[in-house]
């Protein structure tokens, strides 16, 4: 069991996933979203390599209408 | 217009509007609203997405011909812009990035100090750098030698539709900065735009005004011809203004003694 912040909240994996997987299991579209992965810049090439830690900090972004308002 | 070319962040573009994508009942709008206006570039946000929810994906909705602007709204200082910039990049849309560093939640005046610092980070990555900013010669000076592409100075508050409030101190901009002066925020009529033209801004960027008419498309393409009218007037030289009457025709000849 894995506990990292994804979006800044607690989530609990339960076993080792990586970013890759991660995505595809919350049934994300892997090209509508960027990713940090504490606090580094992960591209998607990166995705299927980096292994989900403990206390591991994820976000993940999409691009949305707008601006400040 | 014939050579009358808008090469701006490494592009050349055919026309001097820049869109938003916010406040629009529907993103299935968007390629209306881009078709009406004939503008080229829309800015985006970054945000996180919903977990719970599947949120549509707004770059299905912009024609893959349109350049992304991305913009760093909700950045508060220059890290946070920077750290939303470097996001966006990695999205793969370009490298053109709106510098939005705002902490002020009431006016949404952006943080002229707070962007130079972005900017000068951002620019040595290889980034095209777009900072908006509160109209200031020597801060747009700055960011002109931080390395921007453009000055985004803003005609009134984001969203109010008050006009070129600025008028006087982006004329100035337009006077004594070299790059492109891109008038965002607070365009509220196709007459303001046109009046930023004719000042002699290289472009506006609308969002509000467009997104929030009762018939969109149609204030789209309302804003577009007006660009297009206020950069004309400014290529054709606009007359003198003159305190007294100027006749038309000769003050003799008439048809009476």
């Amino acid at each position: 069991m894995i506990q990292m912040v994804v979006n800044g909240e607690k989530v609990i994996l339960e076993h080792a996933t990586t970013l890759a997987m991660f995505i595809e299991t919350q049934g994300i579209n892997p090209l509508s979203i960027v990713m940090e992965h504490n606090g580094v810049v992960v591209k998607q090439d990166q995705w299927a390599s980096i292994e989900c830690c403990e206390n591991d900090t994820v976000e993940i972004l999409a691009f949305m209408g707008g601006g400040s308002k | 217009m014939k050579n009358d070319s808008f090469i701006i962040g490494g592009k050349t573009l055919s026309s001097r509007l820049l869109v938003g994508s916010g406040k629009y009942s529907s993103n299935a709008i968007i390629p209306e609203i881009l078709r009406a206006s004939d503008s080229e570039v829309i800015t985006v946000a970054l945000r996180r997405i919903d977990l719970r929810a599947s949120e549509e994906n707004i770059l299905s909705h912009i024609p893959k011909e349109a350049v992304l602007m991305p913009n760093t709204s909700g950045a508060r200082t220059a890290d946070e812009a920077v750290r939303i910039a470097r996001l966006a990049r990695a999205a793969g849309c370009g490298n053109w990035i709106k510098i939005e560093v705002i902490s002020d939640n009431r006016y949404l005046m952006p943080d002229n100090q707070e962007t130079i610092k972005a900017t000068e980070i951002l620019a040595a990555e290889g980034f095209e750098v777009f900072p908006y900013m509160s109209p200031d010669l020597m801060a747009a000076k700055r960011m002109v030698d931080a390395g921007a592409c453009a000055i985004m100075p803003l005609g009134a508050p984001i969203g109010t539709n008050r006009g070129l409030k600025t008028k006087e101190l982006v004329q100035i901009l337009i006077e004594e900065i070299s790059l492109p002066i891109i008038v965002d925020a607070g365009i509220g009529r196709p007459s303001e735009a046109a009046e930023a033209m004719e000042m002699g801004a290289s472009a506006v960027l609308v969002n509000t005004a467009i997104a929030t008419a009762n018939d969109p498309i149609m204030m789209a393409y309302a804003f577009g011809r007006a660009v297009e009218a206020g950069r004309c007037a400014y290529l054709s030289g606009l007359g003198a203004l003159s305190e007294y009457a100027q006749a038309s025709s000769p003050l003799t000849g008439f048809l009476h003694d």
